[in-house]
């Protein structure tokens, strides 16, 4: 410490506010353990745990060694993690990549799925009672803050606080008490007057309701945590919803809502990337038109709480069926959405089934990605596999030109066109807003904590002994070089404004670059 | 248009430069004087630095995020203004050497990497959200790169015998101080992140590496904010995890090349 003029903090400062008014409990400090039954002291145990914030730093701890893990260690893919068979084939990746015994070690501990994996959600359940107990626990503390402030100190805080100004003016007290304050208003604090002794004091805050962001952050974590399970469980998710163009689909879930799509629309940056691409839709509702609109990938469509997005598009076929009277028994598009691989290389596919499940159809085109055309389907073709039911193999095997029609099984097939199916993702979310407020939450919460942080101000009005006041003004603020600067500078504005002079200042040395202090 | 955006890099990069041997000077050649030319000259770099941005801005038409060259200028662009903006407050230049030192790495990683303007894929087309996405990005991971030179400066000036550099409590607080800006920054960044995710792939959060990289990286500081909380971590402890924090703050910026997932076009 260095000091100016004639004050000189303790040595052995308390660096706490020591208020005379009974001290309100400590932020983060639990209750003290009551005594009582064997169970009782159990259910002690436990809450003391649960309320430390040394617990909950192990928490947020483990929590960020999963995240890493899940980031550094290859994650199987939601489709992969469905299916048993899949996940099998898919190991063989990471058998490879980590070898043995970390493989296994890794495939027991769940590490392929770390997000999904119910260690993980306990670890995250864990966390969101950590932080309701611990904000629980520190209400009242903080609310007691807020709400009865330590007004009264002790003469002796006046000489030993880190922080002291000390200003001469020659006003009397009582007349300078009013005035000191109004300046203090004007620069956000409120104050309170009281008497040390015979006395004149002032105490003053500012930002004492920062103290409430704590619970707007902590809150709006729980709420972020606690809407991600409630969309899980409340909300589903197409990720594949084909509608060739010109066709109607059936969205399903429950919904009564059915898509058309009146156009897909693709267009290229000159070197071959796409640059848009986009469908017409229009959303019907048990029969009747609830939407309509462009979607594009960054502009989905909102139906209700369904949203529609555009993810993907592909190769169609319009296909046209009659039976042996000629009557029309099938007229749709088939969007080939799935790959094939056959005879060396890789054809669109996709399926439709005829009558009453009488045959199943798969429709193949060659893929439009081929380097050498296809040996067996020419360019413009399609090829159709005709499965009956419980058997293995196609009861017939045709290929197909535009516009060509052609008996098989006792059916007229006929290709009419081929068009494109727009890929698009379907999601209900009922409850993602409710994300967004928390997310709102949680960040205003937080800078309302970090960028008001409570300030008080302890004055202490003396007659001078030559007439006029001396009036000390100090603050516990330690470790905080920015409130030490904003101090000096209020203890300066102050003078100047009931026109006295700063007489002696007490300040933390550790101030500014000690290069430029020249050592 | 893009060639006076790199005329500006180029010269942005060479002030930085001198700025670094000032503050080397006046910090470690414990020059007072020095000290002027190192912030004169880090101003003027991040002059020029604004400079070329703003022209690859109005080149390209969307904000500079499209690759990595893109992103390291904006990375140091972000390193530079949020050390001035603590010089400024704290009244001090002690940090300006390693701050300097990381922003002039990253214009020199920058100037290995193709620098053409390409046009972006339709999921990254104009877009405000992801304006203010990589704004935030650039915040954050600024202010943490000057809480890696306090965390820096504290280890080696623990004690306080180290007698030109500033005093531990001091340096303790300008770590806090940068992390108070930074977090709610980088929580921002992952909020904004995944709205427009919820937007363009309709899903807000997919556990892409990108994302759990850049969640890793706030819970970190998440870690630093709680447990400075208690007293006994102040000091080394705090000013550990300001430097492993920024150590994931490289791992997510460098993650495109080893990460895959849906970020990985921002790359390459
Ligand atoms: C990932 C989870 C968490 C995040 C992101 C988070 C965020 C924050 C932030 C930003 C602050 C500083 C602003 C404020 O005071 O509100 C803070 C303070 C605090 N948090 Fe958390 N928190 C988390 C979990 C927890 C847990 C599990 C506990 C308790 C066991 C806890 C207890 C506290 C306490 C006691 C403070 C005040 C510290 C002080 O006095 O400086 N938090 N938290």
């Amino acid at each position: 410490m260095t000091a100016t003029g004639t004050l000189t903090p303790d040595k052995r400062a308390d660096t706490e506010v020591k208020p005379l008014a009974p001290k309100p409990m400590a932020d983060g400090m639990a209750p003290a353990p009551r005594a009582g039954t064997h169970s009782r002291d159990w259910f002690d145990h436990i809450w003391n745990v649960l309320v430390s914030i040394r617990f909950g730093v192990v928490l947020i701890a483990l929590t960020a060694i999963s995240v890493f893990i899940g980031t550094v260690i290859m994650q199987a893919p939601g489709d992969v993690q469905a299916s048993p068979e899949l996940f099998d084939a898919w190991l063989a990746g990471p058998r490879g990549r980590y070898g043995e015994p970390w493989a296994s070690i890794f495939e027991a501990l769940e590490f392929y799925r770390v997000f999904q994996s119910l260690w993980f959600r306990g670890l995250l359940a864990l966390l969101s009672l950590s932080i309701m107990v611990n904000v629980a626990s520190r209400t009242p503390g903080i609310i007691a803050v807020v709400r009865r402030p330590p007004v009264k100190v002790s003469t002796r805080f006046f000489s030993r606080a880190p922080l002291q100004i000390r200003i001469s003016v020659n006003d009397q007290p009582a007349e300078l008490r009013p005035r000191l304050s109004t300046v203090m208003r004007r620069r956000g604090y409120r104050t309170i007057d009281w008497n040390d002794g015979a006395t004149l004091a002032i105490y003053a805050d500012r930002n004492r309701y920062g103290k409430y962001g704590t619970f707007a952050n902590h809150l709006g974590l729980i709420i972020i945590l606690g809407a991600g399970v409630l969309g899980n469980v409340t909300g589903w998710r197409e990720d594949a919803f084909m509608v060739p163009e010109g066709t109607t689909r059936a969205v399903g879930h429950d919904t009564g809502l059915v898509l058309r799509n009146e156009a897909f629309v693709e267009e290229y940056f000159p070197n071959g990337t796409a640059s848009d691409f986009r469908s017409e839709v229009v959303v019907l509702k048990d029969g009747k038109e609830a939407s309509r609109g462009t979607i594009r990938v960054n502009e989905p469509l909102d139906v209700g709480t369904v949203r529609f997005h555009q993810a993907f598009f592909g190769p169609a076929v319009a296909m046209r069926v009659r039976n042996a009277e000629g009557a029309i028994i099938y007229e749709d598009s088939t969007a080939l959405g799935f790959k094939y691989d056959g005879d060396g290389v890789t054809r669109n596919g996709g399926n439709f089934v005829l009558g009453n499940r009488q045959f199943a159809v798969f429709v193949l085109v060659p893929s439009a990605s081929l380097q050498a055309p296809d040996p067996v389907i020419p360019a413009g073709s399609v090829r159709l596999e005709i499965f009956a039911p419980k058997q293995p193999r196609p009861v017939a095997v045709e290929t197909l030109a535009q516009g060509e029609k052609r008996e098989i099984v006792g059916f007229t097939f006929e290709f009419v066109r081929e068009t494109q199916f727009s890929g698009l993702q379907v999601v209900d979310n009922p409850v993602v807003n409710v994300i967004w407020i928390g997310a709102a939450l949680m960040v205003l919460g937080s800078m309302t904590v970090f960028y008001l942080p409570l300030r008080r101000i302890w004055a202490r009005i003396e007659d001078a002994p030559d007439g006029g006041s001396l009036v000390t003004f100090a603050s516990a603020h330690v470790n905080e070089v920015l409130f030490a600067h904003e101090f000096t500078d209020l203890g300066a504005h102050l003078a100047r404004q009931v026109g006295g002079t700063v007489v002696a200042s007490v300040q933390p040395s550790a101030m500014g670059d000690r290069i430029e202090a020249g050592m | 248009m893009a060639k006076a955006s790199y005329y500006t890099f180029t010269a942005s990069f060479i002030t930085l430069g001198i700025a670094l041997l000032a503050y080397l000077w006046y910090t470690i050649g414990q020059r007072r004087g020095a000290g002027r030319y190192g912030t004169f000259f880090t101003v003027n770099g991040a002059l020029l630095l604004t400079t070329s941005l703003g022209l690859r801005w109005v080149a390209s038409g969307h904000a500079p995020y499209s690759n990595q060259f893109e992103f390291s200028l904006s990375f140091a662009w972000g390193t530079i203004a949020s050390y001035l903006y603590l010089e400024h407050r704290f009244r001090l230049r002690s940090l300006g050497f390693i701050a300097v030192t990381i922003a002039f790495g990253l214009l020199a990683y920058a100037s290995t990497l193709p620098s053409r303007i390409d046009p972006l894929i339709s999921a990254l087309q104009n877009n405000a959200m992801l304006t203010t996405h990589v704004a935030m990005a650039i915040i954050s991971y600024g202010t943490f790169a000057c809480g890696f030179a306090a965390g820096v400066l504290y280890l080696v000036n623990r004690n306080g015998t180290v007698s030109f550099l500033p005093a531990p409590e001091v340096l303790d607080e300008i770590g806090h101080k940068a992390v108070m800006i930074g977090f709610p920054a980088q929580a921002l960044l992952l909020i904004l992140g995944s709205l427009w995710a919820n937007v363009a792939w309709g899903a807000y959060w997919s556990w892409d590496p990108k994302e759990t990289a850049a969640l890793f990286t706030w819970l970190i500081y998440g870690v630093y904010l709680h447990a400075r909380a208690q007293r006994h971590w102040r000091g080394v402890r705090a000013a550990s995890l300001l430097i492993v924090g920024f150590g994931a703050v490289m791992f997510t910026f460098f993650g495109n090349y080893f990460l895959g997932g849906l970020h990985t076009y921002s790359g390459f």
